[in-house]
């Protein structure tokens, strides 16, 4: 969709592409926070992104980790408000319209989503005005993890 | 929040040059919704601009207030992916 609205470059795409495989294309979260650190160290040194190119890509990452230990530790912890939304398809699952799938993947499906939001952000906010770059990447990001994580509960 | 704001005392906290912080308030800002009176059924609106007020409060309490992105310029893509990209993997 941000291909469509003309504001994504195909190397950023491509970008956002390897960033979405190496959250999603996995069978646990085994690894996560060292493949999301090897993205941003890919990142720092990729000499074919701008700065403010690198930042969205960066905050992306580290939104993915921050995210994922966010999401986990609310599907652990029964008094957290989410943790209804996030329980699998084994338990006794106290809302009936939840989305059914491992309470791991479902986390990794909203990080997915955040990470995607905060690229969205990033460029949108860089499209706005430079200087509100990060800000943007922040908020959207939260915007699009509340979205997807909406949606959860159906 | 602690860091950032010791960060802001410092007058270091500029979201370009910061990278970690959009992780932070990133995870306050899931934290906030979850307590929305109405949640679980808040709307997109209200967390998104919830957002936008948890930033200007961390990075400019009690000064100028800088104005985000509207709503409305954001609103398709946030509902695209409540309304698609979930169920797109």
């Amino acid at each position: 969709m941000m291909d469509n609205a003309g504001l994504l470059s195909s190397y950023m795409l491509s970008i956002l592409q390897q960033l979405n495989g190496t959250i999603k294309n996995r069978e646990n979260l085994d690894g996560f926070d060292d493949d999301l650190n090897s993205f941003i160290e890919n990142i720092i040194s990729d000499t074919n992104l701008t700065y403010l190119e690198k930042l969205v890509f960066i905050s992306a990452g580290n939104v993915s980790i921050a995210g994922k230990n966010y999401w986990l530790n609310a599907s652990n912890d029964p008094n957290n408000p989410w943790y209804p939304a996030l329980q699998d398809e084994m338990t006794n699952d106290p809302l009936p319209n939840t989305i059914k799938m491992p309470k791991w993947l479902k986390v990794v499906c909203i990080v997915g989503i955040d990470a995607v939001g905060v690229v969205l952000g990033g460029l949108l906010g860089s499209a706005f005005n430079p200087p509100i770059t990060g800000q943007g990447a922040t908020v959207i990001g939260g915007g699009a993890s509340a979205a997807s994580t909406k949606a959860f509960f159906g | 929040m602690h860091l950032l704001l010791k960060l802001k005392t410092k007058g270091m906290l500029n979201l370009n040059f910061c990278h970690i912080a959009p992780a932070i308030i990133h995870n306050l800002s899931v934290d906030k919704i979850s307590l929305l009176p109405n949640f679980p059924d808040y709307s997109l609106e209200t967390s998104y601009n919830l957002g936008w007020e948890l930033l200007n409060n961390i990075i400019n309490p009690g000064t100028t207030q800088f104005s985000g992105i509207p709503y409305s310029s954001v609103q398709g893509y946030l509902s695209e992916i409540e309304n698609g990209m979930i169920s797109e993997d």
